[in-house]
């Protein structure tokens, strides 16, 4: 490349540098964010009332949806062996705390249009010389771990989602709590004994259960904020929906959970619950005869 | 860890996508319009979104364009109906943002192709992933690349000599 096509290069890089510097000051994206979370936090209530609704009228389990594919616990065993033979859990567990807190820094400052002072994790710390960890994960681990991760976030929002919306705790608030949940998981993942046969699945519906029991704790200790919600936002009869499932006796109450809202199939809901999937089946049964009922009775809308 | 990575996605990316929208030649208004309902969208299906960059960028595009056309639809009822006295055409503060925004270099490009090409390159793509993103043949991403690259280079070229002759 000759030295006028250089500098022409580089001109061109400063315009375009200069351009997104000037959208970047204009936009208000910290606005838009806020406007995203709270649509999405109404239309992910929405759903949850109408998928118990849906069930308990006409007994039939809502389609799972797209982001659980079929199999998906089948190779997560495969996933630790290939991750336990570059390093010990805790180190992973280690490397996901610091690249979230770095993530997190990074996030914000990016949204307030401030430069982020946050270092790049020393990853020596972590027992790995010249970053090869990173080299390590990119030849295979990387691809384990991020299967793990995105095996257990959809799980954990929605069951934190659904145990939250029992108790009537607002959806925006939900996520977060559901976001550290899935950081207590994380944080969790070293005492997870891959090694002794215990399924995956029900290390995380363990740590997940304690998680949220913990959140719903420390909300209702919490003194509410007062909400003021638009005429969107009010949907008095449809919103009971999802707290009916409080209703039901505890075990019942997590079938239905897992089953409608996490979207876990009978034998993958008997395998968090260690239960059989013929126990399941006979909840699941009972829960929404229950539900029925308690539908009938009340003078909600019935979905046709 | 689905909305962190959103989140670190959304703080990097929104603000590109909508200067992304404005390169392609729409008012400001549209492009923050287009590109909040876009992330929006992605926000919803996030787990099954393979390559965001790419996916914003084609779905912020059509809503745009669809968007466009709506404005200009109920600005001809309007005008139809007399309930517009005057065509005032873009909201003035509006248009006074996208007028210092928009991105002159790619204005003065023929063609919504070679336009739309530089964009996606501005934004960090090669032509192969623009010939898969627009669904055209990758030669002809390079070659529209090549002729846009070539005019800029040009217009900057008549600049520089303008400035040196001036000096």
């Amino acid at each position: 490349m000759d030295r006028n096509e250089e500098a022409f290069d580089a001109w061109l890089t400063g315009q375009r540098e200069e351009f997104d510097a000037a959208v970047r000051q204009r936009v208000d994206s910290a606005a838009v964010l806020r406007a995203i979370k709270h649509r999405s936090a109404r239309e992910a209530r929405r759903e949850i009332d109408e998928r118990v609704a849906v069930a308990a009228t006409t007994g039939a389990l809502p389609d799972s949806g797209p982001e659980w594919p079929s199999g998906r616990w089948e190779h997560v065993d495969a996933d630790f062996a290939q991750l336990a033979e570059k390093a010990s859990l805790q180190t992973y567990s280690e490397v996901l705390a610091a690249w979230h807190h770095k993530t997190t820094v990074e996030t914000v400052c990016k949204l307030r249009r401030v430069q982020s002072a946050v270092p790049e994790p020393d990853w020596q710390d972590y027992g790995f010389n010249d970053c090869e960890l990173f080299t390590a994960l990119s030849r295979g681990q990387r691809g384990a771990l991020v299967r793990i991760i995105s095996l257990v976030r959809p799980l954990a929002y929605r069951y934190t989602r659904a145990r939250l919306s029992v108790l009537g705790v607002s959806l925006e608030i939900t996520d977060e709590l559901a976001q550290r949940a899935l950081e207590g998981l994380v944080s969790k993942l070293p005492t997870y004994r891959y090694r002794d046969g215990q399924p995956f699945l029900r290390f995380v519906y363990l740590v997940l259960k304690v998680e949220v029991g913990e959140a719903s704790r420390t909300h209702q200790r919490l003194p509410q904020p007062e909400l003021n919600p638009t005429a969107e936002d009010a949907e008095p009869v449809a919103a009971q929906l999802a707290t009916m499932l409080g209703t039901l006796p505890v075990q019942q109450r997590e079938v239905l959970v897992l089953l409608i809202v996490v979207g876990l199939s009978a034998k993958e809901t008997a395998t968090a619950l260690d239960m059989t999937p013929g126990a399941v089946r006979l909840a699941q049964q009972r829960a929404l005869a229950h539900l029925r009922k308690k539908i009938l009775k009340s003078e909600m809308p019935r979905i046709e | 860890m689905s909305n962190l990575d959103f989140e670190a996605f959304f703080a990097d990316d929104h603000p590109r996508l909508v200067g992304f929208l404005i390169r392609l030649g729409y008012p400001l208004a549209i492009a923050e319009e287009s590109a909040a309902e876009t992330m929006f969208k992605a926000h919803k299906k996030w787990a099954v979104i393979e390559h965001p960059k790419a996916w914003v960028r084609k779905v912020a595009s059509r809503e745009a364009m669809n968007q466009s056309i709506r404005e200009t639809e109920d600005r001809r009822r309007s005008a139809e109906s007399s309930w517009l006295l005057h065509e005032t055409g873009d909201d003035s503060t509006g248009s006074v943002d996208a007028q210092l925004l928009r991105d002159q270099l790619l204005q003065s490009l023929p063609g919504d192709r070679q336009r739309e090409i530089m964009a996606w390159t501005f934004d960090g793509f090669e032509p192969t992933e623009i010939a898969n993103a627009l669904g055209i043949e990758p030669e002809s991403a390079r070659s529209s690349l090549r002729y846009a690259r070539a005019k800029i280079k040009k217009r900057w070229d008549q600049l520089n000599q303008h400035t040196e002759g001036g000096a």
